[in-house]
């Protein structure tokens, strides 16, 4: 008879690509509807209220090895008024931003002075205190 | 049930965020969760949800067991029972895997079967099971209670498992 750690890496090697995503996206699934309630302080109880389902109903969707619908995740979205699950396009959408700040840098720096302008170091330049205070005020006020 | 059983560590988990235990019965031939793969790995019907099962565990793994995935039996008496266990429900048969959830890091693995009747405890298949991870848990609570079994600090390991032995009678 076949030990168990050679039974237990037949399972894994029969498992398919697909089965592997199901219990992987289901639990992913699961776990942030957890997350959220603990985030809203609510119990399963309080979301099968809102959802008018019976506590043994919700508690097998949340027991992350249950086929969650995707009629029942959006339902559970609707409830808790949040995003579950979304497509790349979605979330590249709802999240990507681009922000730009303008930062003013201050430096004495005299134009006259053409040995200055040909140098590409920080330390030709002469920082007063005023310059450099003026300067972090605009950093904050940017951010 | 034969008067006594060992703690065995349970290998062949590819991660070590959860240390898995078993029984072993003294008289028979394999310890609990053994017994529950040899059984079922070759039956069709249920390969399926027996991948499910195994995919789960290894996630846990490598992640840590979660609580909320140990479900309670319907209590056969008064009092809640503390043995939970592991199912895939797809609306079909189900395997029942029966475990006892110590923390996110220490679970033990026991027996089950094939739940064919609506409530547990009138499927022959699956009560007999149940009674016997009711039994090994409700022992195996008291023990770490009178730290019989000792864990470490962050209960993440069981110290002392290989000189225990549970007394089933």
């Amino acid at each position: 008879m076949a030990d168990l750690n050679d039974m237990l890496k037949q399972i894994r090697e029969r498992t398919t690509p697909d089965q592997e995503r199901f219990v992987d996206e289901n639990m992913a699934i699961v776990d942030y509807i957890h997350q959220l309630l603990n985030e809203k302080k609510m119990k399963p109880i309080d979301l099968a209220r809102k959802l008018e389902k019976t506590p043994a109903e919700i508690s097998k969707w949340l027991s992350g090895t249950h086929n969650l619908t995707l009629q029942s995740i959006t339902k559970i979205e609707a409830a808790l008024n949040e995003d579950i699950i979304m497509t790349p396009v979605q979330a590249k959408s709802k999240y990507e931003s681009i922000k730009y700040v303008t930062l003013k840098v201050f430096g004495n720096v005299n134009s006259q002075d053409t040995s200055l302008k040909e140098s590409n170091s920080y330390e030709d330049f002469k920082w007063s205190i005023e310059s450099c205070s003026q300067g972090i005020r605009s950093l904050k006020s940017a951010s | 049930m034969n008067n006594f059983a060992k703690i065995l560590r349970i290998e062949g988990f590819t991660g070590n965020r959860v240390k898995y235990y078993s029984v072993w019965v003294e008289g028979r031939e394999s310890n609990e969760f053994e017994d529950f793969i040899s059984r079922h790995i070759g039956l069709s019907v249920i390969e399926e949800q027996l991948n499910y099962l195994i995919r789960v565990l290894e996630k846990f793994s490598n992640e840590g067991a979660r609580k909320h995935y140990f479900r309670e039996e319907r209590a056969f008496h008064a009092l809640p029972p503390k043995a939970r266990y592991l199912e895939f429900d797809l609306g079909r048969e189900q395997i029942r895997l029966y475990c006892l959830y110590v923390s996110d890091n220490i679970v033990f693995l026991f027996n089950g079967g094939i739940k064919t009747k609506d409530k547990a405890q009138d499927c022959k298949n699956v009560k007999a099971f149940f009674k016997e991870a009711e039994k090994f848990t409700q022992i195996i609570d008291d023990m770490i209670k009178d730290k019989q079994i000792v864990l470490n600090k962050n209960f993440t390991e069981i110290l002392n498992y290989e000189e225990i032995e549970l007394w089933l009678t």
